[in-house]
């Protein structure tokens, strides 16, 4: 891998290795640019992942360490924030896309109109996205192609048209997936194979799932999962122009008086300062870190955060919103076995002013569970807690159990949003970020709706007893961060256009979660890359007329 | 450790004001939530952090641990084919 020095002025930095910041990595880097990847989480190789629950999930291990780098939070600005870990990242390279669930849904085409079909909705910013799923539609091809997704094309008949079908077929189904296609059928509703960034075959040089089961939140040794660590930035770093630096946690990203972006300043491994200079920043931190970033990069000529005139850098924060029902069978399911998902409905997705309320949701069948957290909170919530009956039953429920997740609506509201913190810092001496968020009411209405049609499947399906852990009593910890910095025409109202380039810093593009106009019915990968390699192709075609 | 705690609340109230009671109550329930969550993470989680000798807490939930697995994996997908 080639290694540029901080003094070397390249062509572009791109701060997060996750998602999308892998994504662009690569697609710069093979146009032909000299890339620096800044990730403040380490290298880790595929040969050192593990199967280790306690070390994963318990202490963090390739995610942020809440005591290393605490969050505060707070449901009204009225009231004062306290330190609770509300949001988790991946940090290491690949970020997110190493530990996800592999979801890897498209958003409907009405997702990118919803506003003008449903109509405003009070106390919402609601608002229609600034591109639409037919421009999207290569993109998204182009990201299932290149990283590797298992699906049956057509299969879902609520998606919108495509170019081109999965290169791969869908994974193999679980009992779970057996049950709720049953059910689902039953009901009249049109079940279909999950879209999984899980290689179900082969796939170039990389080998298929071995259903080892250790997936969500995991990363795979296998290079199976197809995270941006196993896919495209060893195709960035092939090129011999992009340098993945990890260990470099970025502080600030610099400006100068012209209005336009230096390069960024990071803290390496020793907590040594360095400036990395750049023609160019792509910032692909995600929604809660990038924003926290423009904020920490407030200068003479930004007083009020980097790209931020319009004062809307940490607004429309949307939660990851789900809501589990789970059911008891007869029969072992072992679905610890293989990836966590194999069959999904999208009958509730769109939104029906009938029901009195906005939303919908995404339905899939799954198991996400693992020993620990299934023995902490798999049970039924009136199940016993500890002693012999609680010991039986774990026995009993780990291998009878499947749960069905909705992936609901969170609709944006101007005053849920990512500050920074005015009290708190983090083990580096840095603000932390302060989330303030409440939801919605048809967020509430549409979750306690969608409810209903979970159990109503679980019957169907012929549970023996069925039992629920849902929002809003408990919101959780969200790992899709959402809005942040949304995507707009009008530079007064939002902070990156419809090619991510944000309205204030022409050399300046914000390429993660943060654009995202809604939440859709969350599952927000594919959207993300598919932005992702559409903001690389605009950056790059800039950058080749000297417009950047 | 359950008949322990038990021990300790009988004990408080018998000796005790109300307030000191209900917080004594709280801190046994806090300490005991505690208590139940490292145990349950002991039992199943990796041998080489110290619990789960010989994977007994993985064959007790019927975990089968290996590193691969082929379908089917259940009853139901078994019985699909």
């Amino acid at each position: 891998m080639i290694r540029y020095k901080p003094s070397d002025v390249v062509d572009f930095v791109v701060i997060g290795s996750g998602a999308a910041g892998g994504v662009v990595a690569k697609e710069l880097s093979t146009a032909g640019f000299s890339v620096v990847v800044l990730e403040q989480g380490p290298y880790v190789r595929e040969k050192d992942f593990t199967h280790d629950e306690f070390g994963v999930v318990s202490r963090h291990a390739i995610s942020n360490d809440p005591k290393l780098q605490p969050g505060t939070f707070r449901a009204k600005a009225s009231e004062p924030a306290k330190v609770e870990q509300r949001y988790i990242y991946g940090r290491l390279v690949g970020g997110g896309s190493v530990h996800f669930t592999a979801n890897y849904w498209r958003f409907h085409p009405d997702d990118f109109r919803e506003r003008s079909i449903f109509g405003g909705i009070p106390g919402s910013s609601f608002a229609d996205w600034p591109v639409s799923y037919d421009e999207l539609e290569p993109y998204y091809t182009k990201a299932e192609w290149d990283l590797g997704i298992s699906g049956l094309a057509g299969a879902n008949p609520f998606e919108g048209p495509r170019s081109k079908p999965y290169p791969l077929p869908p994974l193999p189904v679980k009992s779970s997936g057996v049950l709720f296609e049953r059910a689902a059928k039953k009901l009249g509703l049109h079940p279909f194979p999950a879209p999984m960034a899980v290689l179900s075959q082969p796939y170039r040089g990389r080998g298929a799932c071995v259903h080892c089961g250790w997936c969500e939140s995991f990363g795979c040794e296998m290079r199976a999962k197809s995270s941006t660590l196993a896919s495209v930035i060893p195709m960035a770093e092939k090129t011999g122009r992009c340098e993945i630096r990890s260990g470099a946690y970025v502080r600030r990203i610099q400006s100068d008086d012209a209005g336009r972006v230096t390069g960024a300043v990071y803290f390496d491994s020793a907590r040594r300062e360095v400036f990395q200079r750049s023609r160019a920043v792509v910032l692909s931190a995600n929604g809660v870190e990038s924003a926290r970033l423009l904020l920490m990069s407030a200068s003479k000529r930004f007083p009020n955060g980097l790209a931020n005139s319009s004062g809307m850098v940490g607004k429309n924060f949307m939660w990851d919103l789900g809501g589990q029902v789970s059911g008891l069978f007869d029969h072992p399911l072992n679905e610890y076995k293989s990836v966590q998902v194999s069959r999904v409905i999208h009958d509730y997705y769109a939104a029906d002013p009938k029901r009195g309320f906005y939303g919908g949701a995404g339905i899939d069948a799954r198991f996400n569970w693992y020993p620990i957290t299934f023995g902490l909170d798999g049970l039924p919530t009136d199940a016993p807690k500890w002693g012999a009956d609680y010991k039986k039953m774990l026995g009993h429920y780990f291998t009878h159990t499947f749960s069905t997740l909705a992936h609901v609506t969170s609709l944006p509201v101007e005053t849920n949003m990512v500050d920074l913190d005015p009290s708190v810092k983090d083990a580096w001496g840095l603000p932390v970020p302060r989330i303030t968020f409440q939801l919605h009411p048809d967020d509430v209405k549409n979750a306690s709706w969608i409810e209903q049609r979970q159990k109503e499947i679980m019957e169907a399906a012929g549970a023996t007893q069925i039992w629920s852990c849902y929002p809003p009593d408990d919101l959780g910890v969200s790992a899709h961060l959402m809005g942040t910095m949304r995507m707009g025409n009008d530079p007064a109202r939002s902070v990156v256009n419809r090619f991510n380039r944000a309205h204030d810093v022409p050399n300046l593009f914000i390429v993660d979660g943060s654009s995202l106009v809604t939440s859709a019915r969350q599952q927000p990968t594919a959207t993300i890359q598919a932005l992702a390699y559409r903001a690389a192709e605009a950056a790059a075609n800039a950058a080749k007329k000297g417009d950047l | 450790m359950t008949r322990r705690s038990r021990l300790l609340g009988a004990l408080s109230a018998a000796t005790l004001s109300d307030a000191a009671k209900a917080q004594q109550h709280a801190q046994s329930a806090k300490a005991f939530k505690l208590l139940r969550a490292h145990t349950i993470m002991g039992f199943p989680a990796t041998p080489e952090w110290g619990g789960n000798q010989g994977m007994a807490g993985w064959s007790f939930i019927g975990l089968e641990h290996k590193a691969a697995f082929q379908p089917p994996f259940g009853f139901y997908d078994g019985e699909a084919k």
